[in-house]
């Protein structure tokens, strides 16, 4: 059961750091204003890495096999 | 907005003689209700599992509030990835006013982008139209640029000020035909043959 919330949740992991490198590649790549395109994809860099650095945390400090004790039973 | 410089705005494709006039983004009303209902799922959402601690206190212990801590950071992560994704699709659907056409680039999601142009010696007509209670109020509303056969027009949709856009591209269209109109003259007069730029 662990391997599959492991798995579940790395498929989501990856699933979101795609969807940011394309967001990313808008952003760079069709704004019609440098300086606004930097701002932008500074931003969403920024508030992106944060949002995922803790997601991944509380993703591992998760007492799994507490949680899924009634699961198991 | 007429006053904003739009020197800065560069686009692919144009031309080193080209100058924009003026960059068209939809109506920040049509991305508003876009916001509005991600926002409100977000506040229902938070509110419920905010609520849950107080309202079954003894069910819930440390391991299973630092889960809805989570699944919280999840939907705000998930969230800020879409509100990118509304954003990308209103600020990317764009119309390019230069000095010599219009271009219409269509953002659709992330993986489709269609790009068109017009130049002004194709437009026949432009009309502006405002119609219903809350595009009068806050003035917006679609222009639609008419090109010589009658299937092929240009539409600007729910956008900002239609009737100053609708004056920009005929005042543009004038300066165009002026110009038209003097080559002809001078080549007429220096006994030359017309040829259309």
């Amino acid at each position: 059961m662990q391997l599959f919330f492991g798995v579940t949740y790395l498929l989501f992991f990856a699933g979101v750091v795609i969807a940011s490198l394309f967001i990313m590649f808008h952003l760079s790549r069709y704004s019609l204003n440098r300086q606004l395109a930097v701002g932008m994809t500074g931003l969403f860099v920024v508030v992106t890495a944060i949002l995922l650095w803790s997601n991944s945390a509380l993703f591992f400090s998760l007492p799994l096999d507490t949680l899924l004790l009634p699961i198991n039973l | 907005m007429s006053n904003h410089d739009f020197s800065r705005y560069h686009f692919q494709g144009q031309r080193e003689s080209e100058m924009v006039l003026r960059v068209v983004h939809r109506h920040w009303f049509d991305i508003a209700t876009h916001f509005f209902v991600i926002i409100l799922f977000v506040a229902m959402l938070f509110g419920s599992l905010s609520l849950t601690p107080f309202l079954y206190p003894d069910a819930l212990g440390a391991e299973m509030s630092r889960f809805i801590l989570f699944i919280q950071n999840s939907l705000i992560l998930l969230v800020w990835l879409y509100a990118f994704l509304v954003w990308i699709d209103y600020f990317f659907d764009v119309w390019i006013i230069t000095n010599e056409r219009v271009i219409n680039i269509e953002q659709k999601g992330l993986f489709v982008r269609a790009v068109s142009e017009l130049k002004f010696s194709r437009i026949q007509d432009v009309t502006s139209e405002v119609s219903g209670m809350i595009p009068t109020i806050l003035n917006f509303g679609d222009v639609k640029v008419q090109t010589a056969s009658e299937e092929d027009y240009f539409l600007f949709r729910r956008v900002p000020d239609p009737y100053h856009v609708k004056d920009l591209i005929m005042e543009r269209l004038r300066t165009e035909r002026d110009d038209e109109i003097n080559r002809i003259v001078e080549a007429s007069r220096s006994g030359k043959k017309y040829q259309s730029a």
